[in-house]
């Protein structure tokens, strides 16, 4: 038995690809710049998804142990849910846990002084004796937030809260006034530093303060916490204490490790919003386009060269060799367009990253998913071409 | 003298119910001869290529190639059968973006008596030892023709159908192809049908027939 392809048809397929892609390489330079810019898109529209995708979980990266504590049906930092301390005293009390620090997260309204206008920010609240994010420990300025009222403020957060980095930055401190409907008395926050976190595409800014502070402020009870890091104690193994702390704690609580929570943070932000399926559907169409582009292009060549085509067919070359040299093709012209692709993305990320406030830096995951799936769509591409072959007759050639 | 061709009274038309375009042709071709094929414009000839070529299904019982009833042969038999025979025509076909060389290679992958022919010493014996690494549009339409010629026979096909080869060129470079099918036909042991109706070239043939209005003149 024949194979379907032998490997000197193959060779040949490979040198009549690569020849007739740069020998008519200026004709197909408008559909190789589309391919290109369909790449492109890809590419920007996965390193907002990916830049989106992480800054959610940005809070829980800093968090400062391995373990955290939260309520029986916390869902993530979407819809906050809260628990007493109370519950923590035998995370306290069990040997492999070094340290416990609590956090209290809360949004609040705060009007701008000039403008009037009202804006949310987060509130992180900590104890500035055992910080619970990572950005607080070791800083002097944590410590200015053991005075109620005293707040730091993140620079990385949009621009929305008026000229506060300006006064911040000129005069060393500057003011916010909460806005909040459900408290009688609004609260005057002292900023006496700056931070640096990031936003959100849900959380625009944030300010680090201690929990009395976030208590004051909101009006709420000091012992409901949002959830508590705990910090192990060297060589202990995450997983394990997880389990024994789970029968430990009271029912209403539920512990986990900082991995499983952001994994639950991502898993909730992709499938519960429609943020993830509005991203794979831009992805997918900025693929269909380079699709199509594609299938200009064989089209456009299998057009030009139809009955040299049919030629080689009546002498023996079949449907496989064809399918080959398209597919080839197709391949080649991805292959060229990518490192264009790569570089244009690399620009606009220069661009994009001083707007957006988010990280949408190329990886290199992300350059190979593009070039896997530039690849899968030149070779379905190729091989719906090589069906266009197939109507050829070859009695026209007389 | 071994037979190639047998063709009994064939007759074709294009669509049914339409007047037949060939009527009742019978006609044979032995390895080593070079028929030529001629009449008018119109009478039919390049339809009896192509259905001798199978580039057209042909009606059972008539036409009858290596030993095989093209009519009724099963696709595998088709395919194994066109391995045997090559065609060129008034156009060239020969693919843009392939040098003359790499032309001619294309040619060699399928060989119906493999060893026989080489692409180089091919194209060198057909005048184009020189042009090997040139493009098609750098040469002329004579040179290309030929060059498609070497394509056709750098397989050692066992039949070479060629319908008006000639017709788009001055008589040299008509010379010039001719004589190149006639002397490697002659050196593959190769039998040929040239379809023509240019006088100037007949004189290669071993034989001819005439055609007119689908039929063949006796004699
Ligand atoms: N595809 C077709 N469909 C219908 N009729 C056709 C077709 N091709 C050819 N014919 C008809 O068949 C007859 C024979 O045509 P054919 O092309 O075989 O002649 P020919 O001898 O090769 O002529 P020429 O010297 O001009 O090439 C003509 O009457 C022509 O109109
Ligand atoms: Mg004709």
């Amino acid at each position: 038995m024949r194979p379907p392809l032998r490997l000197a048809e193959a060779r040949f397929a490979a040198t009549l690809a690569w020849q007739q892609t740069w020998r008519r390489a200026r004709r197909s330079l408008g559909a190789f710049i589309g391919i290109a810019g369909a790449l492109t898109l890809v590419l920007v529209q996965l390193g907002f998804q990916a830049a989106l995708e992480e800054s959610a979980v940005r809070i829980h990266r800093q968090l400062t142990g391995e373990l955290v504590v939260v309520a029986r049906h916390f869902q993530g930092f979407r819809d906050l849910d809260w628990f007493e301390r109370a519950g923590l005293a035998q995370a306290h009390a069990h040997p492999q846990v070094a340290a416990v620090a609590p956090l209290m997260l809360d949004a609040i309204l705060v009007r701008d002084r000039e403008s009037q206008a009202m804006s949310s920010i987060w509130c992180i609240g900590i104890d500035p004796d055992q910080p619970a994010v990572r950005f607080a420990v070791g800083r002097a300025d944590t410590q200015l937030l053991r005075l109620p009222g005293r707040v730091l403020f993140d620079r990385e957060s949009r621009p929305r809260y008026g000229d506060v980095l300006t006064r911040l930055d000129r005069d060393g401190r500057a003011s916010m006034l909460t806005a909040l409907a459900s408290v009688p008395l609004q609260a005057e926050l002292e900023i006496v530093g700056s931070y640096r976190l990031g936003a959100t595409i849900a959380v625009e800014g944030t300010l680090l303060m201690s929990e009395a502070t976030l208590a004051g402020v909101l009006g709420r009870s000091r012992e409901r916490l949002t959830l508590a890091v705990l910090q192990l104690a060297p060589g202990a193994r995450p997983a394990q204490v997880a389990a024994e702390l789970a029968a430990l704690l009271p029912a209403s609580l539920r512990v986990m490790t900082l991995d499983e929570m952001i994994a639950m943070e991502q898993h909730l932000w992709a499938s519960e919003t429609p943020i993830g399926l509005i991203f794979a559907l831009c992805t997918g169409i900025g693929l269909v386009v380079c699709g199509i582009f594609i299938w200009q292009l064989l089209g456009q060549l299998i057009d030009e060269n139809l009955h040299e085509y049919v030629v080689l067919r009546i002498m023996g070359y079949n449907a496989a060799f064809f399918a080959l040299v398209l597919l080839l093709t197709a391949l080649l012209y991805t292959a060229a367009a990518l490192p264009l692709a790569i570089l244009a993305a690399a620009v606009l990320d220069v661009f994009s990253a001083g707007s957006t406030h988010l990280d949408t830096h190329l990886t290199v995951g992300r350059i190979v998913f593009v070039m896997l799936a530039g690849t899968g769509t030149a070779l379905c591409t190729g091989a719906l071409a090589g069906l266009r072959l197939r109507r050829a007759d070859p009695a026209a050639l007389l | 003298m071994p037979r190639i061709l047998n063709i009994q009274g064939l007759s074709f038309g294009y669509r049914a119910g339409a007047a037949p375009v060939l009527h009742n042709i019978s006609l044979q071709l032995n390895k080593g001869e070079i028929l030529i094929l001629s009449g008018p414009s119109g009478s039919g000839k390049s339809t009896l290529i192509s259905l001798i070529g199978l580039l057209r299904q042909a009606p059972p019982g008539s036409i009858n190639l290596f030993g095989a009833d093209l009519g009724t042969a099963d696709r595998a038999t088709q395919l194994a059968l066109r391995q045997r025979l090559r065609c060129i025509f008034q156009r060239h076909y020969l693919l843009h973006s392939l040098t003359a060389l790499q032309n001619v290679a294309a040619g060699q992958h399928f060989q119906s008596r493999p060893g026989l022919a080489d692409p180089a010493a091919l194209l060198a014996a057909l005048g184009l030892g020189d042009k090997l690494g040139r493009w098609p549009e750098e040469l002329s339409g004579g040179e290309q023709q030929r060059v498609a010629v070497a394509r056709a026979l750098v397989s050692a096909p066992e039949l070479l159908l060629a319908d008006e080869p000639t017709a788009s060129l001055d008589y040299e470079n008509a010379r010039l192809v001719v004589d190149g099918i006639a002397a490697q036909a002659a050196r593959l042991g190769c039998g040929v049908i040239l379809a023509t109706h240019d006088e100037r070239i007949m004189d290669v043939g071993t034989r001819r027939v005439e055609m007119r209005d689908g039929r063949l003149l006796p004699g």
